[in-house]
Protein backbone atom coordinates (compact mmCIF):
# COMPACT_ATOMS: atom_id res chain seq x y z
CA UNK A 1 0.00 0.00 0.00
CA UNK A 2 2.00 2.44 1.37
CA UNK A 3 4.72 0.91 -0.69
CA UNK A 4 3.26 1.29 -4.10
CA UNK A 5 3.12 5.06 -3.31
CA UNK A 6 7.02 5.57 -2.35
CA UNK A 7 7.77 3.59 -5.43
CA UNK A 8 5.47 5.67 -7.53
CA UNK A 9 7.03 8.71 -6.36
CA UNK A 10 10.41 7.38 -6.50
CA UNK A 11 10.18 6.29 -10.13
CA UNK A 12 9.14 10.46 -10.49
CA UNK A 13 11.91 11.48 -8.71
CA UNK A 14 14.31 8.79 -10.64
CA UNK A 15 12.80 10.40 -13.92
CA UNK A 16 13.56 13.68 -13.63
CA UNK A 17 17.06 13.09 -12.28
CA UNK A 18 17.71 10.55 -15.13
CA UNK A 19 16.28 13.68 -17.65
CA UNK A 20 18.87 15.74 -16.20
CA UNK A 21 17.32 18.08 -13.56
CA UNK A 22 18.67 18.53 -10.41
CA UNK A 23 16.68 19.83 -7.25
CA UNK A 24 15.91 23.80 -6.90
CA UNK A 25 14.31 24.35 -4.12
CA UNK A 26 12.01 22.58 -1.38
CA UNK A 27 8.91 24.08 -0.16
CA UNK A 28 7.57 21.73 3.28
CA UNK A 29 3.93 22.77 4.89
CA UNK A 30 1.12 20.64 6.42
CA UNK A 31 0.59 18.46 2.55
CA UNK A 32 4.17 17.38 2.58
CA UNK A 33 7.21 18.84 0.47
CA UNK A 34 7.16 20.60 -2.72
CA UNK A 35 10.17 19.33 -4.64
CA UNK A 36 11.41 22.04 -7.29
CA UNK A 37 13.69 20.71 -10.18
CA UNK A 38 15.32 22.54 -12.87
CA UNK A 39 16.92 21.27 -15.85
CA UNK A 40 20.69 20.99 -15.44
CA UNK A 41 21.33 22.62 -18.72
CA UNK A 42 18.39 25.29 -19.30
CA UNK A 43 20.14 28.15 -20.59
CA UNK A 44 17.23 29.47 -22.47
CA UNK A 45 14.88 32.58 -21.40
CA UNK A 46 12.37 30.14 -20.48
CA UNK A 47 13.36 28.19 -17.43
CA UNK A 48 12.72 24.45 -17.17
CA UNK A 49 11.41 23.97 -13.99
CA UNK A 50 9.08 21.14 -12.63
CA UNK A 51 7.29 20.35 -9.13
CA UNK A 52 6.91 17.43 -7.27
CA UNK A 53 4.57 17.00 -4.64
CA UNK A 54 6.06 14.04 -2.38
CA UNK A 55 3.73 13.06 0.32
CA UNK A 56 5.10 9.78 1.38
CA UNK A 57 7.37 9.57 4.24
CA UNK A 58 9.90 6.94 2.73
CA UNK A 59 9.98 9.40 -0.49
CA UNK A 60 10.51 11.94 1.57
CA UNK A 61 13.91 10.52 2.74
CA UNK A 62 14.70 9.34 -0.73
CA UNK A 63 14.74 12.73 -2.38
CA UNK A 64 16.44 14.03 0.73
CA UNK A 65 19.30 11.57 0.43
CA UNK A 66 19.89 12.28 -3.06
CA UNK A 67 19.67 16.35 -2.36
CA UNK A 68 22.28 15.61 0.34
CA UNK A 69 24.09 13.46 -2.42
CA UNK A 70 23.85 16.47 -5.44
CA UNK A 71 24.77 18.92 -2.27
CA UNK A 72 27.91 16.84 -1.68
CA UNK A 73 28.74 16.87 -5.83
CA UNK A 74 28.40 20.03 -6.08
CA UNK A 75 30.78 21.17 -3.29
CA UNK A 76 33.37 18.87 -4.82
CA UNK B 1 37.42 -12.15 40.80
CA UNK B 2 37.20 -8.69 38.85
CA UNK B 3 37.82 -5.50 41.50
CA UNK B 4 34.34 -4.45 42.29
CA UNK B 5 35.23 -1.55 44.57
CA UNK B 6 34.60 1.74 43.67
CA UNK B 7 35.70 5.13 44.50
CA UNK B 8 32.72 7.83 44.01
CA UNK B 9 34.26 11.53 44.21
CA UNK B 10 36.46 10.27 46.91
CA UNK B 11 34.15 7.64 49.06
CA UNK B 12 35.39 4.41 48.55
CA UNK B 13 33.62 1.51 48.98
CA UNK B 14 34.41 -2.48 48.04
CA UNK B 15 31.61 -2.85 45.63
CA UNK B 16 28.95 -0.41 44.06
CA UNK B 17 25.45 -1.31 45.64
CA UNK B 18 24.87 0.65 48.25
CA UNK B 19 21.47 0.94 50.22
CA UNK B 20 19.25 4.09 49.25
CA UNK B 21 18.20 6.28 52.43
CA UNK B 22 15.24 4.58 53.05
CA UNK B 23 13.47 2.41 55.92
CA UNK B 24 16.65 -0.07 55.20
CA UNK B 25 18.60 1.91 56.42
CA UNK B 26 16.66 3.56 59.57
CA UNK B 27 19.18 1.99 62.38
CA UNK B 28 22.33 0.52 63.47
CA UNK B 29 21.01 -2.74 63.98
CA UNK B 30 19.85 -2.99 60.02
CA UNK B 31 22.15 -1.35 58.51
CA UNK B 32 24.98 -3.48 60.34
CA UNK B 33 23.31 -6.70 59.23
CA UNK B 34 23.16 -5.00 55.66
CA UNK B 35 26.84 -4.80 55.99
CA UNK B 36 27.15 -8.34 57.38
CA UNK B 37 25.39 -9.81 53.93
CA UNK B 38 27.94 -7.64 51.94
CA UNK B 39 26.43 -4.35 50.99
CA UNK B 40 29.14 -1.96 50.22
CA UNK B 41 27.64 0.98 51.17
CA UNK B 42 24.63 2.69 53.24
CA UNK B 43 22.90 6.50 53.03
CA UNK B 44 21.56 6.24 56.34
CA UNK B 45 17.87 7.30 56.87
CA UNK B 46 17.72 10.92 55.92
CA UNK B 47 18.83 12.95 59.17
CA UNK B 48 16.70 16.05 60.12
CA UNK B 49 14.80 17.42 62.95
CA UNK B 50 12.57 14.11 64.16
CA UNK B 51 9.11 14.56 62.08
CA UNK B 52 5.48 12.35 63.03
CA UNK B 53 4.75 9.71 60.30
CA UNK B 54 1.54 8.98 59.49
CA UNK B 55 -0.38 5.25 59.83
CA UNK B 56 -0.81 3.73 57.67
CA UNK B 57 1.81 4.68 54.51
CA UNK B 58 2.54 2.40 51.73
CA UNK B 59 1.18 0.85 48.49
CA UNK B 60 2.23 -1.17 45.45
CA UNK B 61 1.30 -1.94 42.09
CA UNK B 62 1.31 -5.19 41.22
CA UNK B 63 1.66 -6.50 37.43
CA UNK B 64 0.60 -9.66 35.67
CA UNK B 65 1.05 -11.73 38.84
CA UNK B 66 4.32 -9.95 39.68
CA UNK B 67 4.52 -8.41 42.80
CA UNK B 68 5.53 -4.80 43.71
CA UNK B 69 6.09 -3.37 40.23
CA UNK B 70 5.87 -0.11 41.81
CA UNK B 71 5.79 1.01 44.84
CA UNK B 72 4.66 4.29 46.86
CA UNK B 73 5.07 5.69 49.97
CA UNK B 74 3.75 8.78 52.17
CA UNK B 75 7.00 7.93 54.80
CA UNK B 76 8.88 11.70 55.99
CA UNK B 77 12.66 11.65 57.32
CA UNK B 78 13.61 9.60 60.33
CA UNK B 79 11.67 10.29 63.54
CA UNK B 80 14.43 9.36 65.46
CA UNK B 81 16.86 11.88 67.58
CA UNK B 82 19.45 12.71 65.99
CA UNK B 83 21.93 12.17 68.99
CA UNK B 84 20.52 8.51 68.74
CA UNK B 85 20.86 8.30 64.82
CA UNK B 86 24.75 9.84 64.99
CA UNK B 87 25.91 7.60 68.13
CA UNK B 88 24.74 4.34 65.88
CA UNK B 89 26.49 5.94 62.94
CA UNK B 90 29.58 5.95 64.81
CA UNK B 91 29.42 2.38 66.27
CA UNK B 92 28.46 1.25 62.72
CA UNK B 93 31.88 2.69 61.59
CA UNK B 94 33.99 1.66 63.70
CA UNK B 95 32.76 -2.45 63.36
CA UNK B 96 32.42 -1.56 59.29
CA UNK B 97 35.67 0.72 58.60
CA UNK B 98 36.01 -0.58 54.88
CA UNK B 99 32.12 0.44 54.28
CA UNK B 100 30.81 3.58 52.97
CA UNK B 101 28.40 5.45 55.20
CA UNK B 102 26.79 8.16 53.63
CA UNK B 103 24.80 10.64 56.24
CA UNK B 104 21.59 12.10 54.05
CA UNK B 105 20.43 15.26 55.33
CA UNK B 106 17.59 17.29 55.10
CA UNK B 107 16.74 21.00 56.94
CA UNK B 108 15.36 23.86 56.25
CA UNK B 109 17.24 26.15 53.56
CA UNK B 110 18.45 28.65 56.04
CA UNK B 111 22.09 28.65 56.23
CA UNK B 112 23.03 28.08 59.89
CA UNK B 113 20.74 25.22 60.21
CA UNK B 114 22.79 23.47 57.33
CA UNK B 115 26.21 24.77 59.14
CA UNK B 116 24.95 22.54 62.34
CA UNK B 117 23.70 19.30 60.75
CA UNK B 118 27.08 18.82 58.65
CA UNK B 119 29.41 19.60 61.06
CA UNK B 120 27.00 17.15 63.98
CA UNK B 121 27.00 14.55 61.42
CA UNK B 122 30.88 14.91 60.31
CA UNK B 123 32.32 14.40 63.94
CA UNK B 124 30.69 10.89 63.93
CA UNK B 125 32.83 9.45 61.23
CA UNK B 126 30.77 9.07 57.92
CA UNK B 127 32.22 9.09 54.71
CA UNK B 128 30.02 12.15 53.00
CA UNK B 129 27.00 13.69 52.72
CA UNK B 130 23.91 13.45 50.63
CA UNK B 131 21.45 15.99 50.70
CA UNK B 132 17.52 15.40 50.37
CA UNK B 133 16.42 17.40 47.64
CA UNK B 134 14.01 14.89 46.78
CA UNK B 135 11.26 14.07 48.97
CA UNK B 136 8.10 14.89 47.33
CA UNK B 137 5.80 14.84 50.33
CA UNK B 138 5.45 16.26 53.83
CA UNK B 139 8.31 17.99 54.07
CA UNK B 140 7.73 19.57 50.82
CA UNK B 141 5.05 21.77 52.51
CA UNK B 142 7.52 22.93 54.52
CA UNK B 143 9.74 24.25 52.23
CA UNK B 144 12.21 21.34 51.99
CA UNK B 145 13.20 18.43 50.20
CA UNK B 146 11.61 18.71 46.47
CA UNK B 147 10.25 21.87 47.10
CA UNK B 148 14.08 23.05 47.57
CA UNK B 149 14.87 20.63 45.16
CA UNK B 150 13.02 22.12 42.20
CA UNK B 151 14.11 25.08 42.29
CA UNK B 152 17.80 25.61 40.86
CA UNK B 153 19.02 28.38 43.19
CA UNK B 154 17.59 27.32 46.19
CA UNK B 155 19.89 24.35 44.92
CA UNK B 156 22.69 25.76 43.95
CA UNK B 157 22.75 28.35 47.32
CA UNK B 158 22.22 25.27 49.87
CA UNK B 159 25.11 23.27 48.35
CA UNK B 160 27.11 26.14 48.36
CA UNK B 161 26.24 26.81 51.93
CA UNK B 162 27.04 23.23 52.55
CA UNK B 163 30.46 23.37 51.27
CA UNK B 164 31.80 26.22 53.24
CA UNK B 165 31.90 23.99 56.16
CA UNK B 166 31.51 20.00 55.02
CA UNK B 167 35.15 18.34 55.42
CA UNK B 168 33.79 14.97 53.09
CA UNK B 169 32.37 14.96 49.98
CA UNK B 170 28.75 16.22 49.32
CA UNK B 171 26.29 14.39 46.91
CA UNK B 172 23.38 15.82 46.41
CA UNK B 173 20.10 13.52 45.56
CA UNK B 174 17.76 15.30 42.80
CA UNK B 175 13.81 15.08 42.45
CA UNK B 176 12.63 13.67 39.27
CA UNK B 177 9.54 15.86 39.89
CA UNK B 178 10.85 18.78 37.57
CA UNK B 179 10.88 18.94 33.52
CA UNK B 180 14.26 19.54 33.27
CA UNK B 181 16.55 17.58 35.66
CA UNK B 182 19.95 18.23 34.09
CA UNK B 183 18.97 22.20 35.40
CA UNK B 184 18.90 21.18 39.25
CA UNK B 185 21.74 18.57 38.53
CA UNK B 186 24.03 21.90 37.15
CA UNK B 187 23.19 24.05 39.71
CA UNK B 188 24.39 20.84 42.10
CA UNK B 189 27.34 21.70 40.51
CA UNK B 190 27.91 25.14 40.27
CA UNK B 191 26.96 25.02 44.09
CA UNK B 192 30.03 22.66 44.67
CA UNK B 193 28.45 19.65 44.92
CA UNK B 194 31.32 16.97 44.61
CA UNK B 195 28.85 14.08 43.09
CA UNK B 196 25.10 14.03 42.66
CA UNK B 197 22.44 10.83 43.07
CA UNK B 198 18.94 10.37 41.42
CA UNK B 199 16.58 9.57 41.68
CA UNK B 200 14.59 10.49 44.67
CA UNK B 201 10.54 9.50 44.43
CA UNK B 202 8.41 10.48 41.56
CA UNK B 203 5.37 11.95 42.68
CA UNK B 204 2.08 9.47 42.43
CA UNK B 205 -1.35 8.87 43.48
CA UNK B 206 -1.30 4.70 44.14
CA UNK B 207 -5.01 3.83 43.51
CA UNK B 208 -8.41 4.43 44.35
CA UNK B 209 -10.83 1.87 46.43
CA UNK B 210 -13.64 1.12 43.59
CA UNK B 211 -15.84 0.10 47.21
CA UNK B 212 -14.81 2.88 49.80
CA UNK B 213 -13.90 5.59 46.95
CA UNK B 214 -11.00 5.90 49.41
CA UNK B 215 -7.47 6.72 48.19
CA UNK B 216 -4.98 4.09 48.49
CA UNK B 217 -3.27 4.41 51.15
CA UNK B 218 -5.83 5.90 53.02
CA UNK B 219 -4.95 7.48 56.49
CA UNK B 220 -8.62 7.46 58.44
CA UNK B 221 -10.77 8.26 54.37
CA UNK B 222 -8.14 10.92 53.24
CA UNK B 223 -4.88 10.53 51.02
CA UNK B 224 -1.72 12.69 49.61
CA UNK B 225 0.11 12.49 47.08
CA UNK B 226 3.15 9.93 47.11
CA UNK B 227 6.86 8.73 46.18
CA UNK B 228 6.91 6.11 43.38
CA UNK B 229 9.43 4.29 43.07
CA UNK B 230 10.66 0.21 42.21
CA UNK B 231 11.03 -1.53 39.35
CA UNK B 232 8.85 0.64 36.96
CA UNK B 233 10.44 3.42 37.39
CA UNK B 234 13.56 2.57 36.41
CA UNK B 235 13.53 3.42 32.36
CA UNK B 236 12.76 7.08 33.78
CA UNK B 237 15.60 7.21 36.37
CA UNK B 238 17.63 5.80 33.76
CA UNK B 239 17.21 8.41 31.37
CA UNK B 240 17.76 11.16 33.77
CA UNK B 241 21.06 9.35 34.73
CA UNK B 242 22.09 9.26 31.19
CA UNK B 243 21.14 12.91 30.68
CA UNK B 244 23.49 14.04 33.06
CA UNK B 245 25.86 12.25 32.44
CA UNK B 246 26.17 13.18 28.44
CA UNK B 247 25.80 16.99 29.58
CA UNK B 248 28.82 18.87 29.51
CA UNK B 249 28.30 21.52 32.01
CA UNK B 250 28.06 18.28 34.42
CA UNK B 251 30.84 16.78 34.95
CA UNK B 252 30.78 15.46 38.32
CA UNK B 253 30.12 11.54 39.04
CA UNK B 254 26.51 10.15 39.33
CA UNK B 255 24.87 7.87 42.14
CA UNK B 256 22.50 5.84 40.06
CA UNK B 257 19.01 4.91 41.93
CA UNK B 258 15.66 3.75 40.84
CA UNK B 259 14.01 0.70 40.58
CA UNK B 260 17.50 -1.12 40.66
CA UNK B 261 16.86 -4.68 41.44
CA UNK B 262 19.55 -7.25 40.19
CA UNK B 263 22.92 -6.92 38.81
CA UNK B 264 21.78 -6.43 35.47
CA UNK B 265 19.72 -3.19 36.43
CA UNK B 266 23.32 -2.13 38.09
CA UNK B 267 25.74 -2.17 35.00
CA UNK B 268 22.66 -0.63 32.76
CA UNK B 269 23.06 2.30 35.29
CA UNK B 270 26.83 2.08 35.19
CA UNK B 271 27.10 1.95 31.65
CA UNK B 272 25.14 5.20 31.20
CA UNK B 273 27.07 6.62 33.58
CA UNK B 274 26.51 6.13 37.40
CA UNK B 275 30.08 5.12 39.06
CA UNK B 276 28.06 3.21 41.82
CA UNK B 277 23.90 2.37 42.59
CA UNK B 278 22.01 2.64 45.54
CA UNK B 279 18.93 0.40 45.85
CA UNK B 280 15.28 0.56 48.24
CA UNK B 281 12.27 -1.01 46.99
CA UNK B 282 14.08 -4.18 46.04
CA UNK B 283 15.65 -4.90 49.40
CA UNK B 284 11.89 -3.86 50.93
CA UNK B 285 10.36 -6.75 48.90
CA UNK B 286 12.86 -9.43 48.92
CA UNK B 287 15.82 -8.15 51.89
CA UNK B 288 19.02 -7.77 52.09
CA UNK B 289 20.16 -11.02 50.81
CA UNK B 290 19.88 -10.26 47.00
CA UNK B 291 22.88 -8.66 47.55
CA UNK B 292 24.48 -12.00 46.99
CA UNK B 293 23.24 -12.70 43.70
CA UNK B 294 23.76 -8.94 42.79
CA UNK B 295 27.88 -9.38 43.65
CA UNK B 296 28.18 -12.72 42.20
CA UNK B 297 26.53 -11.58 39.03
CA UNK B 298 28.52 -8.56 38.46
CA UNK B 299 31.54 -10.44 39.13
CA UNK B 300 30.65 -13.28 36.62
CA UNK B 301 29.24 -10.83 33.96
CA UNK B 302 33.10 -8.32 34.27
CA UNK B 303 34.97 -11.65 34.30
CA UNK B 304 33.52 -13.45 31.05
CA UNK B 305 33.59 -9.83 29.59
CA UNK B 306 37.48 -9.52 30.79
CA UNK B 307 36.76 -6.69 32.32
CA UNK B 308 39.59 -6.10 35.68
CA UNK B 309 37.32 -3.08 37.34
CA UNK B 310 34.22 -2.66 37.59
CA UNK B 311 35.30 1.43 37.35
CA UNK B 312 36.28 0.41 33.89
CA UNK B 313 32.53 0.24 32.41
CA UNK B 314 31.08 3.91 34.04
CA UNK B 315 30.01 5.64 31.14
CA UNK B 316 30.96 3.19 28.15
CA UNK B 317 27.33 3.88 26.38
CA UNK B 318 26.34 7.55 27.27
CA UNK B 319 27.84 8.53 23.90
CA UNK B 320 25.48 6.34 22.13
CA UNK B 321 22.74 8.40 23.96
CA UNK B 322 21.87 10.93 21.80
CA UNK B 323 19.53 13.76 20.14
CA UNK B 324 16.75 12.62 17.90
CA UNK B 325 17.76 14.51 15.45
CA UNK B 326 21.21 13.05 15.31
CA UNK B 327 19.38 9.08 14.78
CA UNK B 328 19.75 8.02 11.08
CA UNK B 329 16.77 8.38 9.20
CA UNK B 330 17.97 5.92 6.40
CA UNK B 331 18.88 2.86 9.32
CA UNK B 332 15.87 -0.01 8.53
CA UNK B 333 14.96 -2.84 10.40
CA UNK B 334 12.15 -4.86 9.56
CA UNK B 335 10.38 -7.65 11.51
CA UNK B 336 10.48 -11.42 9.88
CA UNK B 337 8.51 -14.29 11.90
CA UNK B 338 9.95 -17.59 12.13
CA UNK B 339 7.30 -20.51 11.15
CA UNK B 340 8.88 -22.98 13.10
CA UNK B 341 8.57 -21.22 16.36
CA UNK B 342 5.51 -19.45 16.02
CA UNK B 343 2.46 -20.56 17.87
CA UNK B 344 -0.80 -18.79 15.81
CA UNK B 345 -1.41 -17.07 18.38
CA UNK B 346 -2.11 -13.69 15.96
CA UNK B 347 -1.04 -11.39 18.74
CA UNK B 348 1.30 -9.81 15.89
CA UNK B 349 -1.46 -9.73 13.62
CA UNK B 350 -3.87 -7.49 15.58
CA UNK B 351 -1.12 -5.38 17.38
CA UNK B 352 0.31 -4.30 13.55
CA UNK B 353 -2.95 -4.50 11.75
CA UNK B 354 -4.90 -2.15 14.63
CA UNK B 355 -1.67 -0.43 15.79
CA UNK B 356 1.23 0.00 13.08
CA UNK B 357 0.46 -0.38 9.63
CA UNK B 358 -1.34 -3.78 8.31
CA UNK B 359 1.98 -5.43 7.08
CA UNK B 360 1.55 -8.87 8.33
CA UNK B 361 -0.57 -11.00 6.17
CA UNK B 362 -2.51 -14.65 6.88
CA UNK B 363 -1.76 -17.19 4.15
CA UNK B 364 -2.40 -20.40 3.81
CA UNK B 365 0.79 -22.55 2.63
CA UNK B 366 0.69 -25.56 0.49
CA UNK B 367 -0.58 -28.01 2.40
CA UNK B 368 -3.41 -26.06 3.54
CA UNK B 369 -1.59 -24.96 6.59
CA UNK B 370 -2.48 -21.52 7.98
CA UNK B 371 0.57 -19.06 8.67
CA UNK B 372 1.79 -15.66 8.86
CA UNK B 373 3.81 -13.79 6.91
CA UNK B 374 5.41 -9.52 7.31
CA UNK B 375 5.11 -7.83 4.34
CA UNK B 376 8.47 -6.58 4.29
CA UNK B 377 8.38 -3.39 2.05
CA UNK B 378 5.62 -2.01 4.14
CA UNK B 379 7.26 -3.00 7.92
CA UNK B 380 8.45 0.54 9.43
CA UNK B 381 10.69 -1.51 11.89
CA UNK B 382 8.52 0.11 14.95
CA UNK B 383 8.86 -2.93 16.51
CA UNK B 384 5.57 -4.05 17.77
CA UNK B 385 4.69 -7.53 16.95
CA UNK B 386 8.02 -8.07 18.45
CA UNK B 387 7.40 -7.00 21.53
CA UNK B 388 3.74 -8.53 21.93
CA UNK B 389 4.37 -11.92 20.78
CA UNK B 390 4.60 -13.91 23.61
CA UNK B 391 7.50 -16.35 22.20
CA UNK B 392 11.34 -15.53 22.42
CA UNK B 393 12.83 -15.64 18.77
CA UNK B 394 9.38 -16.04 17.10
CA UNK B 395 9.63 -12.50 14.99
CA UNK B 396 12.96 -11.06 14.54
CA UNK B 397 13.72 -7.64 13.71
CA UNK B 398 16.17 -7.74 10.80
CA UNK B 399 18.22 -5.16 9.67
CA UNK B 400 18.05 -4.63 5.93
CA UNK B 401 20.78 -3.01 4.20
CA UNK B 402 20.49 0.48 3.57
CA UNK B 403 21.19 1.88 -0.32
CA UNK B 404 21.58 5.52 0.82
CA UNK B 405 24.48 6.55 3.57
CA UNK B 406 23.36 7.81 6.87
CA UNK B 407 21.12 10.79 6.68
CA UNK B 408 20.22 12.26 10.46
CA UNK B 409 17.00 15.03 10.57
CA UNK B 410 19.99 17.61 11.28
CA UNK B 411 21.57 17.14 8.52
CA UNK B 412 18.51 16.92 6.48
CA UNK B 413 17.49 20.06 7.41
CA UNK B 414 21.12 21.61 6.85
CA UNK B 415 20.60 20.27 3.14
CA UNK B 416 17.30 21.50 2.45
CA UNK B 417 18.77 25.14 3.91
CA UNK B 418 21.22 25.55 1.54
CA UNK B 419 19.62 24.61 -1.13
CA UNK B 420 18.96 28.37 -3.13
CA UNK B 421 15.14 29.50 -2.32
CA UNK B 422 14.18 26.84 0.17
CA UNK B 423 11.90 27.60 2.90
CA UNK B 424 10.57 25.55 5.61
CA UNK B 425 7.62 26.44 6.66
CA UNK B 426 7.54 26.81 10.29
CA UNK B 427 3.75 26.09 10.75
CA UNK B 428 4.23 22.50 9.32
CA UNK B 429 7.34 21.61 12.05
C1 LIG C 1 9.39 4.15 52.22
C2 LIG C 1 10.44 4.97 51.60
C3 LIG C 1 11.08 5.95 52.35
C4 LIG C 1 12.08 6.74 51.77
N1 LIG C 1 12.72 7.65 52.54
C5 LIG C 1 13.72 8.39 52.00
C6 LIG C 1 14.48 9.27 52.79
O1 LIG C 1 14.29 9.40 54.00
N2 LIG C 1 15.45 10.00 52.18
C7 LIG C 1 15.72 9.89 50.85
O2 LIG C 1 16.63 10.56 50.35
N3 LIG C 1 15.03 9.03 50.07
C8 LIG C 1 14.04 8.28 50.62
N4 LIG C 1 13.39 7.38 49.84
C9 LIG C 1 13.72 7.27 48.41
C10 LIG C 1 14.76 6.18 48.12
O3 LIG C 1 16.00 6.46 48.74
C11 LIG C 1 15.02 6.03 46.61
O4 LIG C 1 15.49 7.26 46.11
C12 LIG C 1 13.77 5.64 45.84
O5 LIG C 1 13.00 4.73 46.57
C13 LIG C 1 14.09 5.06 44.46
O6 LIG C 1 14.84 3.86 44.54
P1 LIG C 1 14.17 2.38 44.42
O7 LIG C 1 13.40 2.36 43.14
O8 LIG C 1 15.33 1.44 44.48
O9 LIG C 1 13.28 2.24 45.60
C14 LIG C 1 12.41 6.56 50.41
C15 LIG C 1 11.77 5.58 49.67
C16 LIG C 1 10.81 4.78 50.24
C17 LIG C 1 10.15 3.71 49.43
S1 LIG D 1 7.56 -4.19 13.10
FE1 LIG D 1 5.72 -2.95 13.24
S2 LIG D 1 5.16 -2.53 11.14
FE2 LIG D 1 6.59 -4.25 11.08
S3 LIG D 1 5.32 -6.05 11.12
FE3 LIG D 1 5.84 -5.61 13.23
S4 LIG D 1 4.14 -4.35 13.97
FE4 LIG D 1 4.03 -4.36 11.75
S1 LIG E 1 2.72 -13.18 18.17
FE1 LIG E 1 4.41 -14.57 17.88
S2 LIG E 1 3.59 -16.56 18.32
FE2 LIG E 1 1.84 -15.21 18.07
S3 LIG E 1 1.30 -15.41 15.90
FE3 LIG E 1 2.73 -13.73 16.02
S4 LIG E 1 4.74 -14.65 15.68
FE4 LIG E 1 3.33 -16.30 16.14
Amino acid sequence: MTYHQFLREREQIDYLIEQGYYMKSVKENLSGSFVEFEKEDSLSETRDIQTLHITNADARKYFSSLLIRQLRKHHE
Amino acid sequence: MADLSINLAGIKSPNPFWLASAPPTNSGYQVQRAFEAGWGGAVWKTLGEPILNVSSRFAAISFNGQRVMGFNNIELITDRPLEENLKEIYETKKRFPDRAIVASLMVEPKREKWHEIVKRVEDVGVDGLELNFGCPHGMAERGMGSASGQVPELVERQTYWVKEVARTPVIVKLTPNITDITATAEAAAQGGADAISLINTINSLMGVDLDTWNTIPHVAGKGAHGGYCGPAVKPIALNMVAECARHPRIRIPISGIGGISNWRDAVEFMLMGATGVQVCTAVMHHGFRIIEDMIEGLNHYLDEKGIASVMDIVGKSVSKYSDWGDLDLNYKVVARIHRERCIQCNKCYISCEDASHQCIERLVDENGKEYLKVREEDCVGCNLCSIVCPVDGAIEMVEVPSEHPPMTWNERQAALGRLSGCSVDIKSL
